[in-house]
């Protein structure tokens, strides 16, 4: 049995979300959004009310408040601005790796600059040009020298790699084939051989920046070494599970603003009770759909609050909350007519900024084979009563 | 799909075009959101104004059919574009030649620049005097930025007229979401107009822009489709090219399927408007319906294949989709699209 009833202490944090999102992250947006770069004001805010780290322990810095409150207030902040959110976000995600795989000495060098914004933020360095879904194809190398580490190689599309003060980065370590010879490393940002690239120009997101991260050289000490050697893809991977709870209350925040301002708009032209069947029925279908899915968001939130695994719990609410926003999304914009894409109205935005929830941390497609190998995986351990894939 | 010879030949002429001028150019209209001052008369030298319009007044003579399929290979290099030969063709030529008007014809075939369009429903009033109509009202992001043609509602019921652009006060240019360069603007309209048409005259209209934002939506389909079949060749990831993934496959399989019986609707509904064949409007109304909507399911399944350079400005895709979404917002939008094709079928019915 799952309680999905958020505790006081998670609702607060909710509310301290909400409030942010109004006074800080929503006033903002638009501006963010045209001039583009990096919403270094607002996550300064974020860090003062302890935001930045959601799901960390008290003594490092975080409000050790867990997943629930960090969807919860995710969501609150994505409602408001997309961009700012996603940094939030893999700030978050950064920080409770640190936590969890650390050693003390990393977790007290790292994570409170995480939370309190000395780091400005953190960043996640794991896909490469010719390695997104399957990271294990990357190119990376990290060599061993008598003073730590060397590593060259160049990450893509890499979330507030313009800012960050802290990236985890992986790298292959051996020639091992597959995932076992991949290693995780954080890497602070002045470090010499570290280089940004430029932003790229994006559809959406754009006061969020994604930046290419060049290593030519990158040498690092051996306190670098997240974890043992050779133990990096299964620190990416649990890292992702949590993300993509992250990455489903995102999705969740933007479809639910978008339904509302296409409700407003909807009520201001027909009267709230002379909306069309036409209209109102697409209203009534995103709002259902979205509220499915912060259901399956919480459930992955709880579980892994309670300790139990969660990733295909966490790939299902992703894979359904990213495609019901777009299709949020989208149904406002469709509805709105020549107001919708107007760049002075907020729903074109989130229509741009929702659709990469489908793409990052793994795909609609890669979640997709997450949840199937879980089926599969029940129905081998019990082929009798397949029927009975419990969730 | 064959074409009548002359309607071939333009579209081969198109196709050489497209590749050599469009393409090269369409993400900077994109993002400087409009064309050179000197851009429409260069699309007059080519031919591509008056493409419906029979040779003994001055046009190509290819029919609504013809301006179709010139648009929907237009639309593959840049939407915007399309979009605006589709208003100035659908629209405005439709409305001289409606009138058989000669000089407005030559203006509009000639040099006198896009014609945008301002449909009914956009709270522009419309009254009919003895020799003129009078058109007021101020329209929030009208498609179009020079001469307009202007639908409003009036005591005598739906009048349509041409404004040229001195009897428009342009206001400010708007920033939209997609067809950017079609040139979005305010305009304040108070002008009285010699030539008019009455509810039929705009339904007709409306059919003919119908067919043609089918087109342009076609085009960008057929876009984004070629565009992804040719990256899942080459992008390889779990050491195969993601076309062997039965996902990427159905992807693929889908947007083709869906686009071509698109493509059927409109082709359709040009023949039926050229032949002036019963249930024309309807088909054009089906057209548009059906295009728009497999256009962003298209773009969006395209942009998706591209994964995480589709989302970058790198690929044109994310303008495809972006294009494609902004189609609703040029005229009918789906509801008015889906009331008019229930009274048709529902008349039909009865
Ligand atoms: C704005 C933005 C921010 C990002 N931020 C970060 C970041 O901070 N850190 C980071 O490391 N990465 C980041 N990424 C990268 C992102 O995680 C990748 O783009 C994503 O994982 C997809 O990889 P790809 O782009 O290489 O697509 P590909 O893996 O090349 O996929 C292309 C297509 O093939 C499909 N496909 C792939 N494998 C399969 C399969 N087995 N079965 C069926 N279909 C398949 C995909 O679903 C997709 O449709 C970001 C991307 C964007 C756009």
């Amino acid at each position: 049995m799952y309680d999905l009833v958020p505790e006081p202490g998670e609702l607060a944090v909710q509310t301290l979300a909400q409030r942010i999102a109004g006074e800080v992250l929503r006033p903002a947006a638009v501006d963010l959004d045209r001039r583009g770069g990096f919403p270094t004001e607002s996550l300064l805010a974020l860090s003062r009310s302890g935001l930045m780290g959601i799901n960390v322990p008290r003594d490092l810095g975080g409000l050790a408040a867990g997943p629930v409150a960090y969807s919860l207030a995710v969501t609150a902040l994505a409602h408001a601005c997309a961009s700012t959110t996603v940094a939030l976000c893999v700030n978050n995600m950064v920080a409770e790796v640190v936590t969890h795989f650390g050693s003390p000495d990393q977790r007290a060098a790292h994570v409170p600059k995480l939370c309190d914004g000395g780091h400005v933020v953190g960043a996640f360095a794991l896909s490469e040009a010719s390695a997104g879904s399957d990271p294990a194809g990357m190119r990376t190398r990290a060599r061993r020298t008598e003073r730590g580490w060397v590593i060259d190689g160049s990450k893509l599309w890499i979330t507030s790699g313009s800012d960050a003060g802290l990236f985890v980065v992986w790298a292959k370590t051996s020639d091992d084939p597959g995932t076992r010879g991949i290693s995780c490393f954080l890497v602070p940002g002045d470090t010499p051989g570290l280089s940004r690239g430029k932003p790229e120009h994006k559809l959406g997101l754009c006061g969020s920046t994604t930046c290419a991260i060049e290593f030519s050289g990158c040498e690092v000490g051996p306190q670098a070494l997240l974890d043992d050697v050779g133990r990096g893809f299964r620190v990416a991977m649990m890292a992702l599970d949590g993300g993509r709870i992250g990455i489903a209350s995102q999705a969740i925040g933007i479809g639910r603003a978008a339904t509302q301002a296409a409700a407003s708009w909807a009520c201001e032209r027909y009267g709230a009770n002379g909306v069309p069947q036409g209209v109102a029925f697409a209203l009534a279908d995103s709002a259902t759909e979205l509220d499915a899915a912060a259901l399956l968001t919480l459930r992955a939130a709880w579980l892994k609050r309670e300790g139990r695994p969660f990733s295909h719990q966490a790939s299902m609410a992703k894979l359904l909350a990213s495609e019901k926003a777009f299709a949020a999304c989208n149904r406002a914009l469709g509805m709105m007519g020549a107001q919708g894409q107007d760049c002075d109205h907020p729903v074109e935005r989130f229509f741009r900024d929702v659709r990469v929830t489908m793409i990052y941390e793994g795909t609609s497609e890669v979640q997709r084979v997450v949840v199937s190998r879980d089926i599969a995986r029940r129905y081998d351990a019990d082929p009798r009563s397949p029927s009975e894939l419990r969730l | 799909m064959k074409w009548p010879a002359h309607v071939e030949a333009l579209q081969g002429a198109v196709v050489a075009l497209g590749a050599r001028e469009l393409g090269p150019n369409a993400a900077r209209w994109d993002s400087s959101a409009g064309f050179e001052p000197t851009f429409a008369a260069k699309v007059a030298d080519w031919g591509l104004f008056g493409v419906s319009v029979p040779e003994v007044q001055g046009g190509a003579g290819a029919g609504l059919l013809g301006a179709a399929v010139v648009i929907e290979e237009i639309a593959a290099h840049s939407g915007s574009l399309a979009m605006r030969l589709a208003l100035h063709e659908g629209v405005a030529v439709g409305f001289a030649l409606g009138l058989a008007d000669t000089s407005l014809l030559a203006r509009l075939i000639g040099n006198g620049g896009f014609a945008g369009w301002v449909g009914l429903g956009r709270g522009v009033t419309a009254e009919q005097s003895s020799d003129r109509l009078r058109l007021q009202g101020s329209v929030c992001m009208a498609p179009g930025d020079g001469d307009l043609v202007v639908a409003g509602h009036g005591t005598g019921g739906p009048r349509v007229g041409f404004v040229a652009a001195d009897q428009l006060s342009s206001g400010r240019a708007r920033a939209a979401c997609g067809l950017r360069a079609v040139g979005w603007t305010d305009v304040v309209i108070d002008a009285d107009v010699e030539h008019s048409g009455n509810a039929a005259v705009a339904a007709r209209l409306g059919a003919r822009l119908s067919v043609l934002i089918g087109a342009v939506a076609c085009g960008l389909a057929r876009a984004a489709i070629s565009q992804a079949t040719a990256y899942a060749q080459v992008r390889e990831q779990f050491g195969q090219s993601i076309a062997q993934f039965q996902a990427i496959q159905w992807k693929l399989a889908n947007g083709a399927t869906e686009r071509d019986a698109a493509w059927l609707l409109v082709t359709d509904a040009a023949g039926r408007l050229d032949a002036q064949r019963p249930a024309a409007n309807e088909a054009a109304a089906r057209a548009q319906l059906a295009a728009v909507r497999m256009s962003v399911s298209a773009c969006s399944e395209a942009l998706q294949v591209h994964g995480g350079y589709g989302y970058t400005r790198e690929f044109p895709i994310e303008r495809l989709l972006r294009d494609a979404r902004a189609c609703t917002a040029i005229d009918r939008g789906d509801d008015d699209l889906r009331a008019a094709l229930a009274a048709a079928i529902t008349a039909r019915f009865e």
